[in-house]
């Protein structure tokens, strides 16, 4: 009976209301300048095939016909590879693959090597100088289909995205404006492995800071404290057959190789289809990554906005919208106001079910400090009556 | 020879209203960022070196909270965390940037429903 009370007069909300931190919602004008390009931007991605296509073939889709210019044309091979390594052109469309670990639960076991790994990951990628947009994807035709099952990451100056399909993570996706803000360092670590396709195996370097001198090579930017060197191999027949690659860091050197391979027939490009590392130890070669690009079209023209940002992902896979500030997460509302849910390490809590509203708490605690009030009263007036009597009897006693 | 004692008002409230705030005092889970990007949460080892395994995201973790609203389907009764993610570090041997799935705290149990504190 009392727990129905209790219930009844709504106590036990008014209670949760004061112990937690309450949800706030708050309306930022300016971040709606932000999230507006979100809704009403729309991927142009209706033009692609979802056709798996050999490597071979895809390479030869590499022409843009509206920039009526083809990525290497009436360069050698070499001087196609070398130029894409070192200023690459605008990647519209690149699907590929990664041949993950054997043993995933001991992704370290230096007794397998890559190659008996039957187990991959396929993404879909597009790239131009400030702007990615990297995305599981199921297969190499799913590029249509809006399922994603792993990672998104993309980014557009300074604007950020990222999505993990990671247990809670898999709700929601987050965006952030803040150029060198934690959700922009979440998406490009979780973009490596665009990185590395889009430097033909390289690791940890950054897309475009290759510069050559003859067949030898030297990364200005490194993701890491690293120093990376090496030399290209051309094979007989005039295409890169392989990079030697040292890697100097506080461990010393660490030696790769990483092998080239291209699809079937006449390649003029350039561009691998498909790319092996090998980590060279004591003289021994183990084969560490796979990657295959099955799909690569380049252009020119930069691409907008549109190319980069998930938002009809977002909206075709329901996911909440959340902002990520520096200290502080933000879920979008359908209204276009944010309401915090979060400062970092301690949860809002939500309003829950049957919880009062401010109106109503006050409604309460009014009545509540009316009732005090009059038996506080009643109570003096009580006594005051009591010890009036008293004072009467002992007088007509007297 | 027995007396009577009569309690006053305001005991018998102070007492009712203990026994209103104990009878509705539940938990729900909620979940937040236990371990935030880029932070160490374990090491991997070798004979000869060790690396240190980063956060490649937020970590969403789950936890237990309070509360004198009892709300269908969402109480709990124990007070366990559960955290868990993707770490990457780097292999101090080949330079190898890797990746595995970690976590920390014990796994998360649900509410025993049968929890009189819970009950609706």
């Amino acid at each position: 009976m009392l727990k129905r009370l209790w219930e009844r007069t709504k106590v036990g909300s008014m209670w949760m209301m004061l112990t937690n931190k309450r949800s706030a919602e708050l309306t930022l004008t300016a971040f709606a300048m932000f999230v507006a390009p979100l809704t009403v931007a729309a991927l142009s991605d209706g033009g692609y095939s979802t056709t798996p296509l050999p490597a071979k073939e895809s390479l030869r889709e590499a022409t843009d016909g509206a920039t009526a210019e083809t990525f290497g044309e009436g360069i050698s091979p070499i001087d196609s590879f070398k130029t894409f390594l070192s200023s690459p052109p605008v990647v519209e469309h690149l699907i590929f693959s990664e041949r993950l670990p054997p043993d995933p639960e001991k992704p370290w076991r230096y007794d397998l090597s890559v190659s008996e790994s039957r187990v991959y990951r396929y993404y879909e990628a597009r790239w131009q100088p400030g702007a990615y947009f990297l995305r599981d994807i199921a297969a190499t035709d799913s590029a249509g289909d809006p399922r994603t099952l792993g990672v998104l990451a993309a980014r557009f100056d300074n604007h950020s995205w990222f999505h993990d399909s990671f247990g809670y993570r898999g709700r929601f996706l987050q965006f952030s404006a803040e150029p060198d803000g934690r959700l922009c360092q979440t998406a490009d670590l979780n973009s490596d492995v665009l990185r590395q396709v889009m430097t033909f195996g390289l690791m940890h370097s950054y897309i475009g800071s290759i510069r050559w001198n003859g067949n030898s090579f030297r990364v200005l930017a490194s993701t890491l404290d690293l120093e990376i060197a090496g030399e290209l191999t051309p094979s007989l027949s005039g295409l890169p057959d392989s990079l030697s690659v040292t890697y100097t860091g506080s461990q010393g050197d660490i030696h790769w190789i990483i092998r080239y391979a291209y699809g079937a027939g006449e390649d003029t490009t350039g561009l691998p289809s498909t790319i092996r590392g090998f980590w060279v130890s004591d003289g021994q070669e183990l084969q560490r990554t796979e990657f295959v690009i099955y799909a690569l079209k380049t252009r020119t023209a930069k691409l907008g906005l549109e190319a980069f940002s998930p938002a009809r992902l977002a909206a075709t896979n329901s996911w909440e919208q959340h902002f990520v500030s520096s200290n502080a997460v933000y879920a979008l509302l359908p209204s276009g106001k944010l309401r915090l849910i979060e400062r970092l390490g301690k949860p809002v809590l939500d309003k829950l079910p049957g919880q009062a509203t401010p109106t109503q708490l006050a409604a309460v605690y009014a009545v509540w400090a009316a009732a005090n009030a009059f038996i506080f009263i009643l109570v003096a007036r009580m006594r005051g009556k009591r010890k009036h009597k008293l004072e009467v009897q002992n007088t007509t006693n007297v | 020879m027995t007396t009577k004692k009569q309690l006053k008002p305001i005991v018998c409230g102070l007492v009712a209203g203990l026994i209103g705030v104990a009878n509705a005092t539940c938990y729900w889970e909620s979940s937040y960022v236990c371990e935030p990007y880029n932070t160490d949460v374990m090491s991997v080892c070798y004979s000869d070196c060790c690396a240190t395994a980063k956060t490649t995201s937020d970590w969403y973790g789950w936890t237990l909270y309070q509360s004198d609203t009892y709300v269908p389907g969402t109480n709990t009764g124990t007070k366990s965390v559960y955290c868990s993610g993707q770490a990457t570090y780097l292999d101090c041997h080949s330079g190898q940037r890797m990746y595995i799935n970690g976590s920390v705290g014990s796994p998360f149990t649900k509410v025993d429903y049968s929890s009189p504190l819970c009950s609706p």
